[in-house]
């Protein structure tokens, strides 16, 4: 027995799923994976010392496994849903990462976004516009190095 | 030439400020995929986070989103403090599993939802943040041995603000 459906969600929402940004190059710098370190507290050398990398067996020091967000920036922007104005919140609901492929200090990646997917729930908490986005990351020669995919709730 | 350093288990270094390991884990040797069973536990990861560690973190991955450093701003949004961030959090559970692991490169998939909010730990009102992990499925896929660990980042009630799950490939 819920409130009866409506939609929010606007053809032209829904125009922009699937449509990728352009791309956004991101050289890995030394000192931005230094500073990611310092601030999640992750003293494992060898992703600010290329010796401690190369006696571990690494070519290079190795992008540590959360770094993406810091490299999270698209070359154009993203055109959001506006959802006729809906909602009064919006929240981070969640976020998953695929490893394809290794990365590494001194790399430039390119970062793409697109919406994947705008869909509508009615749930305890009323009507909701769950919008997924996919970010993508590809190294010099084109290959998926890492993909997220964000899930954001609006009610 | 570059310093000697043992690849892992230098940990003596200071960190600068950020978020202090209390009772950080040990290096261990990583673990082998064929003793890896369900319901094998991964040692828990504690962290203090302060409000240094907010900023630190915001200007890391240049995010600067008020609830994270502007307390006004937070309890405009029905907070009571300024919260950690989600990709904090998430970084949290990554460093827990890869300590396990053995290498970052050995992770396949990390997701984390953000179904609490966590707040820093005050000189008022001390707190931590802890993530723990247990093996749920171990296979071998596409030539890899891989395992699955269900996660979870509680706080010092013990709810559960971060479940998360991680695929990790072990040789």
């Amino acid at each position: 027995m819920t409130a009866e459906p409506q939609s929010v969600v606007t053809d032209a929402d829904r125009a922009l799923v699937g449509v990728d940004t352009e791309p956004g190059y991101h050289l890995v710098e030394a000192g931005a994976v230094r500073r990611f370190c310092e601030a999640v507290g992750l003293d494992d050398p060898i992703h600010v010392d290329p010796a401690a990398a190369h006696a571990a067996g690494y070519p290079e020091r190795p992008v540590p496994a959360a770094f993406w967000p810091a490299i999270q920036v698209t070359g154009s922007e993203l055109r959001r849903p506006d959802l006729g104005g809906f909602g009064t919140r919006s929240m981070n609901a969640g976020t998953e990462f695929e490893y394809l492929r290794p990365a590494y200090v001194g790399q430039t990646l390119a970062c793409t976004a697109r919406i994947a997917d705008i869909r509508e729930r009615d749930g305890r908490a009323g009507h909701m516009v769950i919008t997924v986005l996919e970010y993508t990351w590809r190294d010099e020669a084109g290959h998926v190095v890492t993909r997220a995919k964000l899930t954001g709730v609006r009610l | 030439m570059a310093r000697r350093s043992r690849a892992r288990g230098d940990k003596g270094k200071a960190d600068g400020g950020a978020a202090l390991a209390v009772a950080e884990p040990q290096p261990a040797p990583a673990p082998r995929w064929d003793e890896v069973a369900v319901g094998t536990a991964i040692p828990e990861l504690r962290k203090v986070v302060t409000t240094r560690t907010l900023v630190q973190f915001a200007g890391a991955v240049g995010d600067f989103f008020e609830l994270h450093y502007d307390q006004p701003a937070a309890q405009k949004a029905g907070l009571p403090d300024v919260i950690l961030q989600g990709y904090l959090k998430k970084a949290y559970l990554a460093e827990a599993v890869v300590r396990w692991a053995g290498s970052p490169q050995k992770l396949r998939r990390l997701s984390a939802s953000y179904r609490g909010v966590d707040l820093p730990s005050r000189d008022s009102a001390p707190r931590s943040f802890t993530v723990r992990g247990t093996v749920t499925r171990v296979w071998e896929e596409g030539g890899e041995k891989l395992v699955e660990i269900s996660l979870e980042g509680v706080d010092d009630s013990g709810a559960v603000t971060t479940p998360g799950r991680a695929v990790v490939a072990l040789g």
